[in-house]
């Protein structure tokens, strides 16, 4: 008990408020509240709501058929661009602050041991993601693989609905695809480090919001999570401590790959060195004119993304 | 001195009202003819043998399947007559040719105005009111309650005349009319004490205690109501139609009625007539 | 409402309205004529007559469905109906009389064909409730009003325009008195919507005691035997489908029920899969599938695995259901292996979890995951891990001073 409360203690204030944001989506989002899905006239995250299905490709669509599946889910799409034009601007703020059925499995991951988890920060996110995107979006619906197979905006909804004694939570848990999914939750939710394996890896609104958020970045104005690398001394705890593995140590200084990051800001409050931050870069403030004698420090360069460059080794 | 134990006339009065013997108020009349009912052996016979050929009627309301046309609602009153303690609300069954009339007569007529009909005696017949605030009180028939005017059909639209609601006769929903003997109603509701105590009686009484209760509840009625025109007739009817609050188009209608007509060349129990003789 | 109704259709000269050449509603329109039959059901001859005159057979007199009535009492079987029969309402465009003997042909030739069509009485709805295997024609439509009171507030604007919209082209009083009703009944909208066919459908389909006892033919053996799972549990499954889940939520672009298993003509032919001619037979699909306002791109021929998406997966369904007797065929699914497979992985993790919860452990300034955190800290942390570095044994070499006379002689 102690333990616990000085595991909390420990915790970074911007974190406890992370938290607690998500928590409070969880109360929103999900049984038995269900206040924002209720607003709609909606009983659970599908349907009308549904932000990940509306995109699929199908061979042979017309513009109809795409604004007809469109108007089908016409606040899906409508919630889903929300959250893109935030990413595009403030960084991953759904998914690191807001997604409950990310936030969740998250928050629950933080309370086991670290050693009983499956490490998958080191696989090639970036290929992994986008592979199973282009399957998702084109592959499966050819196949005839609905979009809701694995689909955590169920899974984890039901789970709610379950405890809350709404029969259909019960019957979806019991049920053969239901208990997969859960299977997966574990695995990829629970038992992963940091928890958000699901969301690096199967999620088609974290790989949409992957692209936009790196699509962004470039631009001086946006606010992202940017290292100084004149400030970056190696030491590596941003890296360890990342929650979706997007930091990587190329010749000792992190860089971020903004096709991962979800701008958590957990870096950011471990760096001691002050090297790595969420804001937007500064403007070049190279003067014309310096006044004699007066030495000028190297201007920080907040860089935000990383670039695979061959010459990088890993040692 | 005196003045002060002088006992004021209407506190003796009160008193007296209090402490009247309870049997000396008025009982209906069907209540007296039943405790003095004396029943035959015959009776007795045959009761005991209803009694024990007797099987509870389950009431099957919501079929899976609809009815095709759309029906109009069933009639429940606040107030019950004791009779519905066994019989059903609605009681006409086996008789296929006048059930369904008979039902819909129990909607506006007592059971006791057709069923209760001793020779001796001489009944009024009123509204009676089974709904409402009112209820178990006689009411004041339509037409000296209000001031209607009936306008006569040929002034309006024919095809509007067709769906004008008639106004009723009754002088307001669920009253029936009842016979009254010295100002009381005749039968009972379900409420009294009487009706309460032979229920009871029921319950736990054997089955030759229940022929016997129910021998001498059926004593003073009779099986068979009285013929159509004993109401539907001119002359000597049993209901006196304008004292109930009848208007002269209202009573024209109902002594021409077609269907009694029709009833009346029925002249045995299975006989089946054709209906266009209905045109004749 | 019903009344302005019927003040509109005044001058609407469809059909005779209001017939009654035999004088039924003489009696049957008396409110009260009600009864207890033998069997102990609550039995009506009270036809409210305003309500049937507004009504989809108002204009239909009594004798043309119940056509052998001559008699008072009336003889139960002389009241039959049979829904095949013409009446003498004459359709408007052919000048016929109208018949629904086609839908009774579709009907007969359907999944549902051993239903009752004809000898419909009031008396025997008793019996059909009992023995009936399927339902019949009033099982599922009763006497409706023409228009539903809700649509009514439609309807008379659509008529208020009649004059002005349609009679621009159509300029005959005569040809708008007769076709303009009929067709704005039908331009207002169906009188049915989805929702009202699945509610129809799953009054028999959803009751799993009932689909539990239904026997089909085996194609093959041409032997009757009992449905399994996939079919008992049909609507359960399509309620947990998108289209199932949409309709729930009155988003009406969902697929009903009738609109995969009978989208053609009078929709009552349902078929089983097997046949040729079914809409949900594998080669239809396709076509079912691209109907008006569906999945237009289902015919691409790289869209046939789409066509083939399961829309009754009963690996939807709780597995262990008391209704179905626990079946071999459900432990077979691929979902099921996978969770043989993915099980173990979660029980070590699990109770490795627990154990470090119940008994604590060191805690470490940092701690890497069991599985993967080698690579790990290789790829993204840039070091080697610790258990992968080799431990140099220092052998320290005593100074000579220290060593005993015996050591020194052995160097």
């Amino acid at each position: 008990m102690i333990k616990a409360i000085e595991a909390i203690k420990a915790i970074p204030n911007p974190q406890k408020y992370r938290y607690a944001v998500i928590m409070a989506s969880c109360t929103l989002f999900f049984s038995p509240f269900l206040f924002l899905p209720g607003l709609v006239d909606n009983p659970d995250l599908c349907g009308k709501v549904c932000i990940r299905r509306f995109y699929l490709f199908f061979p042979g669509m017309s513009p109809a058929d795409v604004s007809g599946k469109m108007q089908v889910a016409a606040i899906g799409v409508y919630i889903l661009s929300l959250i893109l034009i935030t990413t595009f601007f403030f960084g991953r703020m759904w998914c690191g602050y807001i997604c409950p059925v990310g936030g969740l499995p998250e928050l629950v991951s933080r309370t086991f041991s670290d050693k009983w988890k499956i490490e998958y920060r080191a696989l090639p996110q970036v290929p992994i993601r986008y592979g199973y995107f282009s399957v998702y979006l084109a592959l499966m619906p050819m196949l005839g693989i609905s979009a809701c197979t694995l689909c955590n905006f169920i899974t984890i909804p039901r789970i709610f609905d379950a405890f809350s004694g709404n029969p259909k939570g019960l019957a979806f848990a019991l049920s053969a695809v239901g208990l997969v999914n859960l299977a997966l939750l574990f695995l990829l939710g629970f038992f992963a480090t940091k928890g958000r394996a699901y969301c690096q890896f199967l999620c088609p609104v974290g790989a949409l919001d992957g692209l936009v958020n790196r699509l962004g970045a470039k631009l001086r104005f946006t606010r992202r999570i940017r290292v100084e690398r004149n400030r970056c001394t190696g030491c590596n705890i941003c890296a360890r401590n990342c929650m979706t593995g997007s930091i990587k140590m190329v010749d000792r200084i992190a860089v971020v790959d903004q096709l991962s990051c979800m701008s958590c800001h957990e870096c950011v409050d471990v760096c001691d060195w002050g090297a790595i931050d969420w804001r937007a870069a500064p403007l070049d403030e190279d003067p014309k004119r310096k006044k004699k004698g007066v030495d000028f420090h190297p201007q920080p360069q907040w860089q935000a993304v990383y670039v695979s460059s061959p010459l990088s080794k890993n040692k | 001195m005196n003045k002060q134990y002088k006992i004021h006339p209407v506190f003796m009065i009160i008193l007296l009202l209090i402490f009247m013997p309870y049997s000396a108020m008025a009982k209906p009349l069907y209540q007296l003819h039943v405790e003095q009912a004396e029943i035959s052996d015959q009776d007795l016979k045959k009761s005991l043998k209803q009694v024990k050929k007797h099987k509870k009627i389950k009431i099957i309301d919501n079929l899976p399947v609809p009815p095709f046309h759309k029906r109009t609602t069933q009639q429940t009153t606040q107030k019950q007559p004791f009779c519905l303690t066994c019989h059903l609300a609605l009681p006409h069954r086996n008789d296929e040719r006048s059930r369904t009339f008979m039902n819909m007569h129990s909607r506006y007529i007592a059971c006791e105005t057709c069923h209760f009909r001793p020779e001796t005696v001489a009944m009024t017949y009123r509204w009676l009111a089974y709904d409402g605030i009112d209820a178990g009180n006689v009411l004041s028939p339509r037409r000296a309650l209000e001031n209607i005017v009936e306008k006569p059909p040929e002034t309006e639209q024919k095809h509007k005349a067709q769906f004008k609601k008639q106004v009723p006769l009754a002088p307001q929903p669920g009253a029936r009319i009842s016979p009254f003997y010295e100002n009381i109603p005749v039968l009972l509701f379900k409420e009294t004490p009487f009706a309460q105590k032979i229920k009871m009686e029921w319950k736990d009484a054997s089955e030759n205690q229940r022929a016997d209760i129910k021998a001498r509840l059926h004593a003073p009625l009779k099986k068979k109501g009285p013929a159509c025109n004993k109401c539907h007739g001119k002359n000597k009817t049993l209901l006196d139609l304008e004292t109930l609050g009848a208007t002269p188009a209202q009573l024209k209608k109902i002594q021409n009625n077609t269907i009694v007509r029709f009833f009346e060349r029925f002249k045995k129990n299975d006989d089946r007539i054709r209906i266009n003789k209905l045109l004749q | 409402m019903i009344v302005l109704f019927i003040s509109f259709i005044q001058t609407v000269n469809a059909a005779q309205r209001h017939p009654d050449p035999d004088g039924c509603f003489s009696c049957h329109a008396l409110e009260g004529l009600d009864y207890i039959d033998k069997n102990g059901v609550l039995r009506s001859a009270s036809i409210d007559k305003q309500h049937y005159y507004s009504a989809l057979h108002g204009s239909v007199p009594c004798k043309d469905c119940h056509r052998r009535i001559r008699d008072y009492p009336h003889k139960v079987e002389n009241g039959e109906v049979d829904c095949a029969n013409s009446c003498h309402v004459e359709e408007p465009s052919e000048g016929e009389p109208y018949t629904h003997k086609a839908v009774v042909k579709e009907y007969k030739d359907s999944v549902h064909g051993n239903g009752w069509y004809k000898g419909l009485t009031g008396g025997n709805r008793f019996r059909e409730a009992k023995e009936a295997p399927v339902a019949s024609c009033r099982f599922c439509h009763a006497n409706e009003l023409y228009i539903r009171e809700a649509e009514l507030p439609k309807f008379k604007e659509a008529f208020d325009h009649l004059d002005s919209e349609c009679g621009s082209c159509h300029q005959g009083e005569i040809w708008l008195g007769q076709f303009g009703g009929h067709i704005l009944r039908r331009f207002i909208g169906s009188r049915w919507n989805k929702n009202d066919h699945n509610k129809m459908c799953n009054g028999c389909h959803a009751d799993h005691e009932r689909m539990a006892k239904v026997e089909q033919k085996n194609e093959k053996t041409g032997e009757k035997e009992k449905t399994g799972p996939r079919f008992i549990l049909a609507s359960d499954s399509y309620a947990t489908t998108l289209h199932g889940r949409l309709l729930e939520t009155n988003v009406m672009q969902g697929a009903s029920c009738i609109d995969c298993h009978a989208p053609k003509r009078f929709r009552h032919g349902v078929l089983r899969d097997e046949k040729n001619d079914a809409s949900t037979h594998t080669d239809n699909l396709a076509e079912t599938c691209a109907q008006s306002g569906c999945h237009a791109y289902a015919t691409h021929p790289l869209n046939h695995r789409f066509v083939k998406t399961d829309l009754h997966d009963i690996d939807m369904i709780p597995v262990n259901n008391s209704i179905v007797p626990r079946d071999q065929s459900r432990l077979e699914s691929g979902w099921v292996k996978a969770l043989i497979a993915l099980s173990p992985i979660i029980v070590i993790l699990g109770g490795g979890s627990l154990l470090w919860w119940l008994f604590g452990g060191k805690k470490k300034s940092v701690t890497f995951s069991i599985l993967g955190g080698d690579a790990f800290q290789e790829k993204m942390i840039g070091r080697k891990p610790k258990s992968k570095v080799k431990k140099k044994v220092h052998q320290k070499k005593k100074p000579i001073a220290t060593l005993t006379r015996k050591e020194a002689e052995d160097e």
